[in-house]
This record gives structure tokens, C-alpha cells and sequence, in this order.
């Protein structure tokens, strides 16, 4: 083990390795202080530029645009009023009536190092119950991994939008999306239509920038708003550690909400975040003075939507799920390199998965260097004008289509998938189960289908182990789960 | 009204699949009784999902149409509460794709951030144009020299 871990650390040593990193937190905390830039549309913009590297420094800059993303989306959230992030929208309610107190500086050390202490601990849960979850899986075979998938689709579609039913739509559509190309099976072409590209399938890369940074683009061009924003003055009082350990209570409460709900796929930060900011308010001796420049309120709302980090790639790297966006396109990152996550990956390549724990937990160090250093200059990032910005992402978006196949095809299904994301978007069709079902597609098909062939034609083998029974046991637990949140929140709207 | 339409819409999908899509698009290489032989079983099973959940969405929105509102009017509102910049950012995808096809990705691309910036209202010429210049041009050089990856240049091809 100890040669492993040696060998882990020389991958994540290499210079890519830690100028990848360093970059993604840099990118990422920047990128997540502009509003309207979300840390997918951030992940989906800088995928493209992963391809010509080693698959650590590719898989590191990702995270660390995801990590640095959770925390710049407070910047706007604090100083703006705007959350740069969904998952920054709780952040605002105390983080700016401090900034308007001249106490911007104190919200934006509270926030970093609420986020890092957060991520840190998530980081250590996934490295103590990665490893334990991906030997369990070792025993699960084609039916077992069906029955996986399934369970895992039902409760993103459940969780993701605002009705299960329009859930299981996407999910069914992104699942459709993913059939096209060459039958896993037989081999003949299926929807290729003898257009040649197609034959291979339609790549992620391409699906995931038209599905969630060209709306964002577009957007632009939705609202007639114009004007500057004024941005609050940092203020020149600091947050000391040892002022922020007081509110010890807070963060570790947030950081285990976090966890919790950042294992269940497809609840992510933002859940997290309002759950973790109630149960302080709760427990607060002044809950009166939440939503109104409360320091506990923005350690609380930070804490919870950074302990999702970490937390969501425990049953992408152990059983090779994604549990959201962002670690959907992780794992498309994954795959462009020539790994599938999950406990295969842990039996023949552990050095990789101890090179990105190292990764991970050296993240949340940079996260707390770069973030003390990046908060005098972000008030001026943030006020960058979305009318030079939004062209350069399209540009962007279009060279990164391209580059994934060198195909000007993929910046056609782009361009396609932009209009039908707004189109969804319109619907109130949720765009995060279409995605996850698109990349989990094939592996549900696969699995389907070789469990058939295992069962002769029967589908009596998807209920012949212990395994699968516990799975469809959850998904029958979700769908109820999900139906009865449904029916409550109908209840709560109509009385 | 837009479940109503949603539903209605993948109604619709869901038929297409099963009656043209897929007897269309895929082909059986042999007849066997194992479903899992059969490239056209999963995305079958998958249109009939689509199409029993879009019926689920329509007839559960379908009492909501007994109000004035007509399906004719929600889409007509829908088109006219957003600006029509919005609509041409839309439309200006497809001479952007077509001038790609053409000349290769860096001078439409170039011409296109311009236009979008315009489009969204930048008036300072002067960055405009250094942007729309430099930020295609460091792009491609990016794309070509870093991630080896070829980018058609089109007309500038000599550059190479």
C-alpha cells in the first residue's frame, strides 16, 4: 500500500498535476464570482482544454474549478447581492447586509474558511468510504449494476426539478439521446441515419456546453437590463481564525448536512446550503438577527454547500455514478481518458484514485491561499461586462465543441442542444437528469442487455441476488419519497 | 398550459419513435427470441415510456385548458415577452455554423464576437475589436500549439 501511495503522490507531484490544480481553484473562484456563471458552465468550458493532458492534471483541474467555483459564487453572493452560484443564494442573506454593515471583508473570511474546513471535511469522508464502497461493489455484476443505475436515475429525476414526472421525461429523453450511435451488442448502427458521425455516437462534450453554457449566453440577450452594478466596499476589519473557530458549532453542523446530503445523488449544494442555514437559525440563541448580517448565517450557508464537493464523488469514483452535473462530466472526463471510475478502477489503477484524494485535500490548502489573496481583487472581477464576456464564452463554447473529435458536427449538436436546452428550460423539463441519463445511458443499456443474455431472455436475473432486491427496495423508496414531497409541497402551495 | 404542451409534444416524439424513428433507424442483423439481441428493444421500451409519461403530463394539465387561455396564446406570449435580440442571437447561430463550415473556426469566429457584443450592447469600439481579435486568435493558437488539436483556419491556412 505504502509503494501505492508513493507512487499517488508522485502523479499528483508532476508539474501538470499541481499547474492544474492551481490553475482550476484560480478558474474556478474567479469564474464563480461573476454572476451568471455557474461552476457547470465553468466545468463545461474548461473540459475541452483536459484533453491533451494526463488524466490527473485533467481530472485535478476539473476539481479545482469545481472547489474554487463553490466559493466565488459567495463573492458576488456577499458583495453584489447577486449569488454568483445557485449554490450561493443562501450566502446573501446575511453575507451582504454585513457588506452593506462596511463588513464585507469579515463575510468573505468567513465564507473561505467555512468552504474549506467544509470541502477538507468532505474530503476525508470520501477517502474513508470510497475505498469501502468500491470492494462492495466488486461483487456486482450485470444485474446488480442495472438495478444501480435504475435506482440512481429515479432519484436524480425525483430530486432534480419541480415534478418527478417531468424528471422521468428528461431522464427518458437524455437516455434516448444516448442510444444513437453504434448497438453495443450487435454492432450494426442505430439512428445513424448514414450520417457518418453519428455512427459513433453523440459526444458529451458538445451535449453538456449546449445544455448548460449556452443558455447561459443567451440569457444575455433575455433581459433588456443595463447599467452598473455597485459592488459593497471590502471594509478593512478582517475575520481572525481563531474569532472563526467560535462558531465551531456551525460549520461542523453544516459540514455533516453537507456530507449527508451531498451522497444522495442529485440534491446538491443548494439543498445543502438552506438546510444547513435553517438548522443554524434554529439553533441559534438569536435567530432574529438571521437575514440580517449574521456572521453564523454565512459560515452555515458555506459550510453545507462546500461539504457537497467531496462527498459527491464518493459514489462517482466507488461505483462510477454520478450523482450530479458536475461529476457527470467528471466522469466524462474520465472516460475521454480512458478510465471508468468505479471498483475496477480502485483494483487496477488505486495510484490514480490516492494521486486525486492528494489532489483533493492539497485543493482545499490552495482553495484557503488563493482565496485569502483573490478577495482584494475579485470586487473588480465581478464587475466585468457581460457584454464582452458572454461573446468570448460562445467563442469558447464552440471551439471546445470542436475540439473534443475535430469535428465541426459536434458544433452542430451544440448549437442544436442550445435551443433545445432554453426549450426545456421553458417546459420546466430539468436539465440535470437529461444529462446524468445521457452519460449513465450506456451502462444502463449494457447492463440490461448482458444481464439478458446472462438470464437467457429472463428478466427474472434483475431480482436473483440480495443486491438487486436492495435496489429496487430504494427505488420504489425514492419514487414513493419523491411522490410524497411532491404531494406536500401541493398541499403546502394550495393551503 | 406548458405541461399541456410539453406532454402533447412528447406524446407526439414518443410516436414518431415507435411508428418511424425506430423501425427506421436500426436494423436487426438476425431474428433471435433474446430481447438482448435486438438493437431496437431499448429504445422501444424507451419511447413507450416517453410516450405513456407525456400522456401522464397532458391529461393532468388537460382540465387546466378549460380556462380561456388557449395553447395558441401561452406560445404567442411566450414569443413576445423576450426581446427580439434574443431571437436574432438565435438565429445569428446559423450563419456563425455556416461561415465555420466555410472559412474554418478563427475569422467567424472573430466576426461573431463582435456581432454578439454589439448585439449586447457594447459601445466601446476600440476593446471590442482588440477582443474580438485577440481572444479567437489566442484560442486557436492554444488549440494548436498546446493541445495539438488542428483548427480549420480557412482562408488563413498560409498562417500555418
Amino acid at each position: 500500500m505504502l509503494g501505492e501511495l508513493l507512487a499517488g503522490f508522485m502523479l499528483f507531484s508532476e508539474a501538470e498535476s499541481l499547474f492544474a490544480l492551481i490553475s482550476g481553484v484560480l478558474i474556478g473562484v474567479f469564474i464563480g464570482a461573476i454572476p451568471g456563471m455557474s461552476t457547470v458552465m465553468a466545468v463545461a468550458v474548461v473540459l475541452p482544454f483536459t484533453f491533451a493532458m494526463p488524466p490527473v492534471a485533467a481530472i485535478l483541474l476539473l476539481l479545482g474549478v469545481y472547489k474554487g467555483g463553490m466559493f466565488g459564487g459567495s463573492i458576488s453572493a456577499v458583495l453584489i447581492n447577486t449569488p454568483g452560484t445557485p449554490a450561493a443564494s443562501c450566502t446573501l442573506l446575511d453575507g451582504n447586509p454585513l457588506a452593506r454593515q462596511g463588513k464585507a471583508r469579515i463575510a468573505l473570511h468567513g465564507a473561505l474558511y467555512a468552504s474549506v474546513i467544509g470541502d477538507l471535511i468532505s474530503n476525508l469522508v470520501l477517502i474513508v468510504l470510497a475505498a469501502w464502497l468500491a470492494k462492495f461493489a466488486l461483487q456486482f455484476g450485470a444485474p446488480e449494476l442495472f438495478t444501480l443505475v435504475v435506482f440512481s436515475l429515479t432519484i436524480v429525476s425525483g430530486v432534480a426539478g419541480e415534478s418527478l414526472l417531468k424528471g422521468f421525461i428528461a431522464a427518458a429523453l437524455g437516455l434516448l439521446l444516448a442510444t444513437i450511435g453504434t448497438d453495443l451488442i450487435v454492432g450494426t448502427p442505430r439512428f445513424a441515419f448514414d450520417i457518418t458521425p453519428l455512427r459513433g455516437g453523440v459526444s458529451l462534450v458538445p451535449v453538456l456546453i449546449g445544455l448548460f453554457a449556452l443558455p447561459e449566453v443567451f440569457r444575455l440577450f433575455q433581459t433588456t437590463e443595463h447599467g452598473k452594478t455597485a459592488v459593497a466596499s471590502l471594509g478593512k476589519t478582517r475575520l481572525k481564525v481563531a474569532e472563526f473557530f467560535a462558531y465551531w458549532r456551525t460549520f461542523l453542523w453544516g459540514s455533516v448536512l453537507g456530507v449527508v446530503l451531498g451522497v444522495i445523488p442529485g440534491l446538491g449544494a443548494t439543498p445543502a446550503a438552506f438546510l444547513s442555514y435553517s438548522e443554524a437559525r434554529r439553533r441559534s440563541r438569536d435567530p432574529e438577527s438571521f437575514g440580517k448580517g449574521n456572521l453564523d448565517g454565512v459560515i452555515a450557508a458555506e459550510s453545507g454547500n462546500s461539504s457537497v464537493g467531496g462527498a459527491t464523488m464518493i459514489p462517482l469514483l466507488s461505483l462510477g455514478i454520478p450523482g450530479d452535473v458536475i461529476t457527470a462530466v467528471i466522469l466524462g472526463a474520465f472516460m475521454i481518458h480512458g478510465l471508468q471510475p468505479g471498483p475496477l478502477l480502485f483494483q487496477n489503477n488505486i495510484e490514480i484514485i490516492y494521486s486525486l484524494f492528494i489532489g483533493l485535500i492539497a485543493g482545499s490548502v490552495l482553495l484557503l491561499v488563493i482565496g485569502r489573496l483573490a478577495i482584494p481583487l475579485l470586487g473588480r472581477v465581478i464587475s466585468v461586462r457581460q457584454s464582452l464576456l458572454m461573446p468570448g464564452i460562445l467563442v469558447l463554447c464552440v471551439y471546445g465543441a470542436y475540439a473534443v473529435n475535430n469535428s465541426l458536427f459536434d458544433v452542430l449538436v451544440m448549437g442544436v442542444m442550445g435551443p433545445v436546452a432554453l426549450l426545456m428550460m421553458w417546459s420546466g423539463l430539468p436539465r440535470a437528469p437529461f444529462l446524468i441519463a445521457f452519460v449513465l445511458g450506456p451502462l444502463l443499456e449494457d447492463n440490461l442487455r448482458k444481464g439478458l443474455l446472462m438470464g437467457q431472455g429472463e428478466f427474472v436475473i434483475f431480482f436473483s441476488s440480495p443486491i438487486t432486491w436492495l435496489f429496487w427496495a430504494l427505488t420504489l423508496l425514492s419514487v414513493a419519497g419523491a411522490v410524497f414531497s411532491h404531494h406536500a409541497r401541493k398541499r403546502k402551495l394550495d393551503g | 398550459m406548458r405541461d399541456l404542451i410539453s406532454g402533447l409534444v412528447m406524446v407526439l416524439l414518443g410516436l414518431a419513435l415507435v411508428f418511424w424513428v425506430i423501425p427506421a433507424g436500426t436494423s436487426v442483423p438476425y431474428s433471435a427470441d433474446n430481447l438482448a439481441h435486438s438493437p431496437s428493444f431499448w429504445p422501444r421500451f424507451l419511447a413507450i415510456i416517453l410516450l405513456l409519461a407525456g400522456s401522464v403530463l397532458a391529461l393532468k394539465n388537460f382540465s387546466n385548458v378549460a380556462n380561456n387561455t388557449s395553447m395558441a396564446s401561452v406560445i404567442s406570449e411566450s414569443l413576445h415577452s423576450v426581446p427580439g435580440r434574443f431571437w436574432m442571437s438565435l438565429l445569428m447561430l446559423i450563419p456563425y455554423y455556416i461561415a465555420c463550415l466555410k472559412f474554418g473556426l478563427l475569422i467567424p469566429s472573430m466576426v461573431a464576437f463582435v456581432a454578439y457584443a454589439l448585439l449586447a450592447g457594447e459601445r466601446s469600439y476600440g476593446v471590442l475589436l482588440l477582443a474580438g481579435v485577440l481572444m479567437p486568435l489566442t484560442l486557436t493558437l492554444f488549440f494548436i500549439h498546446f493541445a495539438n488539436v488542428l483548427i480549420p483556419l480557412g482562408p488563413l491556412l498560409w498562417l500555418m
